[in-house]
């Protein structure tokens, strides 16, 4: 997979539009897992994350931040890559709990995926199970600092490795062979491998 | 009339039925597969008439599957667990569809997730799993820690993500 390429010198005008950008995220409200009861406290009184700027935003096509807050199973995979295919650019992606890491306590289930920067890429990753609301403030204000200096792009990195992201997917949503069983384990690594190139 | 558990114990090991006292308010009875549904007809007759749930144990050491009929009683204020064993190799129970309309679902349910046929319900079409095509997941040969590293890449311990 390419590496993405973060341009040195920006012009002015691109500083003076992340200026703005950063200050006012709005986040897609799509809850899966368990981590969306820390977004109730973090945007209502205690914590007040509307003072950065960051709300609620009901529709995919108004938002410019996805937060996937737990374990993804296949069936939410498939709705979250359809989100965020709908959500405009500039949009960031922000993973939620160690569940969208390496799977966390779900990691040996049947239909949870283990890493989610393999099926979509990810901004920025808050770690914990539960992250608490500080964490979750902390990750979006580095990501505030990240789309100021011009490093929160993976939405780039999408369009340049979609060959990648695609296979990925549809290895896990189109399955038509048996995962155990009849196919020799050799085989699916080498699909895979293919993928990466 | 509200009947005391112990009367209806005695009702149900008058009939033949082996009884299992488990908690105050619950018991367990085990029936053959021939006899289940004069079995639960006879429940139903004797005022268990609300069918909770359906779901089946899968017992591979003895090669059998157990499904389970859990029904309950509005006027006894009991709970029957009724447990039928079913040969592993070729699982096939008598639908209950026609004396309780909702197992419908709960037939998809367990067919989905344990392969048990129910014989006479005609759509046993998948709820929950999309695009499945490996053996039933909730049944005891079916290795999920293996499923989940091939497929998803998964590490032990958590890798070094």
């Amino acid at each position: 997979m390419q590496e993405l390429k973060v341009e040195k010198k920006r012009s002015c005008i691109d500083n003076v539009i992340d200026f703005f950008r950063q200050r006012s995220i709005w986040m897609l409200h799509y809850c899966t897992g368990c981590g969306a009861v820390e977004l109730p406290p973090s945007m209502t009184s205690r914590w007040d994350m509307e003072r950065f700027g960051i709300g609620p935003m009901a529709t995919p096509r108004q938002a410019d931040v996805l937060l996937v807050t737990g374990y993804v199973s296949l069936k939410t995979l498939k709705r979250i890559i359809r989100t965020y295919e709908q959500m405009p650019e500039p949009k960031w992606v922000l993973a939620f709990g160690s569940c969208t890491v390496n799977g966390g306590i779900y990691w040996d289930s049947y239909n949870t995926i283990t890493n989610l920067a393999e099926y979509i890429p990810v901004d920025i990753t808050v770690s914990g199970c539960m992250p608490r609301p500080e964490a979750v403030m902390d990750a979006l204000q580095t990501l505030m600092k990240m789309i100021q200096s011009g490093e929160a792009g993976a939405y780039k990195k999408y369009k340049e490795n979609y060959e990648y992201y695609k296979a990925n997917q549809d290895r896990v949503l189109k399955k038509t062979v048996p995962i155990l069983g009849q196919t020799p384990k050799n085989d699916l690594e080498g699909k895979n491998e293919d993928a990466k190139e | 009339m509200k009947m005391q558990k112990s009367d209806i114990i005695n009702i149900l090991v008058d009939r033949g039925y082996s009884v299992f006292d488990l908690y105050h308010n619950q018991i367990a009875l085990a029936v053959k597969k021939e006899n289940l549904l004069n079995d639960l007809i006879f429940l139903r007759s004797i005022g268990f008439e609300h069918l909770s749930f359906i779901t089946a144990v899968d017992f591979i050491d003895e090669g059998e599957f157990e499904v389970v009929y859990h029904i309950w009683s509005y006027t006894h204020k009991i709970h029957i667990l009724v447990k039928v064993r079913v040969d592993r190799n070729n699982p096939v129970v008598p639908t209950v569809i026609d004396l309780w309309e909702q197992s419908q679902f709960y037939e998809q349910e367990v067919h989905e997730f344990f392969g048990i046929k129910f014989e006479g319900n005609n759509d046993l079409s998948p709820l929950f799993l999309e695009n499945w095509v490996d053996i039933p997941p909730l049944r005891k040969d079916f290795d999920t820690r293996e499923f989940s590293i091939r497929l998803y890449d998964a590490e032990v311990d958590g890798g070094d993500r």
